[in-house]
């Protein structure tokens, strides 16, 4: 599957600009600012309904406009596909699919598959679990739609049960029939996530070990493990165990929510003992497991947007990535960089077909 | 768009503050009534005066002239079923059916701590109250299945539960005359779970 073209109205630094793609390697330099990464973004945008940085849609309107529209062709398989995002201030974003909106934006997640790597990725290693977990939903959800639904419901529920205990607090009443309600509602949701994302680490943990072997070539030993309050015994009965304690916090502490995701290296936690260079090649194997996985899973090659991947890597290290990204089997591939010079000899050697596109403030070659 | 006179601007805007009336319907109305010289705009004031001897039925919420409304009155409906629904014109489209020949109790809406509406603010402890007098025997839930709408229905029949009465739910489905394959994947798993026996002539 790949993406042949984009137009881009009044989207973060374009007002309007358009590109064709080559199915397979295509390279987007240019000096820094001039728009490489949104330009990655709007792709992202179209396959994720949102922007990969966290961007608001407000946000992701061009300055001094009243709206943004990506308008983007790709093709799967046999099949042409037509996709829209349109959001005008103080509108609903919407996504058109061969010309027919969707009820939720939620229903086109998994249409196209995409893995982005980029600069902030770190964050899965330095972040918090939150951002983990974040990383977790989005690629099961491509996966696993149920995953979404289940997702969305528990978090409707979680904010409704801490809402309650808030004013619980505030009116210094107390209803355990309506708490018991919302523990039993929820119930479903988190066991399902629970189970869904422990089959996921089953095999997601081995394949990062896989993909770290190759990359970093040393004999250390990474592990990713997923640690969750619901091992510890039966939901409903942990929820009657923090009882008190949610009661004085006043929100929910046990549940899916607060699910731990753990990165080790040789048995220590990365974050706080692994170098730059080593938490740079984890976040790299972790993105290139989440490729295997959505590959294997949905017989499709995910779109595999590279932004300023080469970024204070020395020259060995450039050439190592590039060549994973050029000889690994990958579908349509996306790399900016601002020096092209240091990817022209290794694309000497390259036998496929590429397209370089150039951004400048002008022109758009 | 500005209005040279006061007068008709308090009269637009007050009109705009009604449901599907915008600024520019709102002016055309004020206009309109400006100009006509029948007796419209008195029948408009004395309609709108008589609202207020509008109520709720004292015991299932519905509107009503009086203290007990006309379907409550009614010694033909079947006062041992009682179908509890969020608003007054749920038991407009229920009636609408011809199917139901019961009592209806309206909540006032569903529980949503984070709109700030618990129990209390639903006639809920009404709905016990009535239940508890005796003569109920069935609650039939015709509440939106939504997410706070599934929750109220759960905290409901925890309630009933105490109670002598058997509880149940208006069945979910692929609407009438849908098509299989355009009817989303939540509905049509629910429909297939709570399949029912199928009947000849009637008869299962």
């Amino acid at each position: 599957m790949f993406i042949s073209s984009i137009v881009l109205t009044n989207f973060k630094s374009y007002q309007s600009a358009s590109f064709s793609f080559s199915p397979s390697l295509n390279i987007i330099h240019g000096l820094n600012g001039m728009g490489k990464t949104n330009l990655l973004d709007a792709i992202y945008c179209v396959a994720m309904t949102k922007s990969y940085f966290g961007t608001s849609d407000r946000q992701m309107i061009h300055d001094g406009q009243a709206f943004f529209r990506l308008e983007s062709k790709l093709l799967k398989g046999d099949e042409e596909l037509s996709l829209i995002v349109k959001y005008q201030q103080g509108g609903k974003k919407t996504i058109q699919k061969n010309g027919n909106a969707y009820d939720k934006l939620s229903e086109h997640i998994g249409v196209v598959p995409v893995v982005m790597i980029a600069p902030n990725d770190l964050v899965l290693i330095d972040g918090l679990n939150a951002d983990r977990r974040k990383f977790v939903d989005s690629t099961i959800s491509q996966i696993n739609h149920s995953y979404l639904n289940h997702l969305v419901l528990y978090h409707r529920l979680l904010k409704q049960r801490n809402a309650l205990l808030k004013r619980f607090q505030e009116e210094g009443n107390f209803d355990p029939i309506l708490l018991k309600t919302y523990d039993l509602k929820m119930e479903m949701p988190a066991q399902y996530l629970y189970k869904v994302r422990q089959q996921f680490f089953m095999e997601f943990t081995e394949k990062v070990q896989q993909q770290y072997a190759t990359l970093s070539q040393r004999r250390e030993s990474v592990d990713i493990r997923y640690v969750s309050s619901l091992e510890k015994g039966d939901f409903l009965q942990l929820m009657q165990d923090a009882l008190q304690h949610d009661r004085y916090a006043g929100r929910t502490n046990v549940g899916p929510h607060k699910d731990k995701i753990e990165c080790k290296l040789e048995g220590r936690m990365a974050k706080t003992f692994g170098s730059q260079g080593q938490k740079k090649s984890l976040v790299f194997a972790i993105k290139l497991a989440q490729y295997e996985v959505i590959r294997k899973s949905m017989s499709v090659k995910p779109l595999l947007l590279l932004d300023d991947l080469f970024d204070k890597l020395d020259h060995r290290r450039v050439d190592q990535l590039l060549s994973i990204i050029l000889k690994g089997n990958f579908g349509q591939v996306f790399v900016t960089d601002t020096q092209l010079d240091r990817l022209e000899p290794l694309l000497m050697d390259l036998t496929g077909d590429y397209v370089e596109i150039k951004i400048d403030d002008l022109h758009v070659e | 768009m500005k209005v040279q006179s006061k007068k008709l601007e308090g009269v637009v805007n007050a009109f705009a503050t009604l449901p599907g009336i915008g600024k520019k319907s709102a002016l055309r109305i004020a206009i309109h009534l400006l100009a006509d010289n029948t007796d419209k705009k008195s029948i408009f004031k004395e309609a709108v005066e008589a609202l207020e001897g509008v109520r709720n039925c004292s015991c299932c919420y519905n509107l009503s002239d009086e203290e007990i409304c006309a379907i409550c009155k009614d010694p033909r409906r079947n006062a041992s079923v009682v179908c509890v629904v969020e608003h007054i014109q749920d038991i407009m489209a229920i009636e609408e059916t011809g199917q139901f020949n019961g009592l209806y109790h309206v909540l006032g809406g569903v529980i949503s701590p984070i709109e700030g509406i618990g129990p209390d603010d639903l006639h809920i402890e009404s709905l016990l109250s009535r239940v508890k007098r005796g003569n109920v025997r069935e609650i039939i839930m015709a509440v939106s299945p939504t997410i706070d709408g599934e929750t109220t229905i759960y905290y409901l029949s925890q309630k009933l539960g105490e109670l002598d009465v058997s509880v149940s739910q208006i069945a979910r489905g692929v609407a009438f005359g849908g098509e299989l394959q355009y009817t989303d994947e939540i509905t049509l798993g629910r429909s297939i779970l709570a399949r029912i026996p199928y009947a000849i002539n009637g008869k299962s």
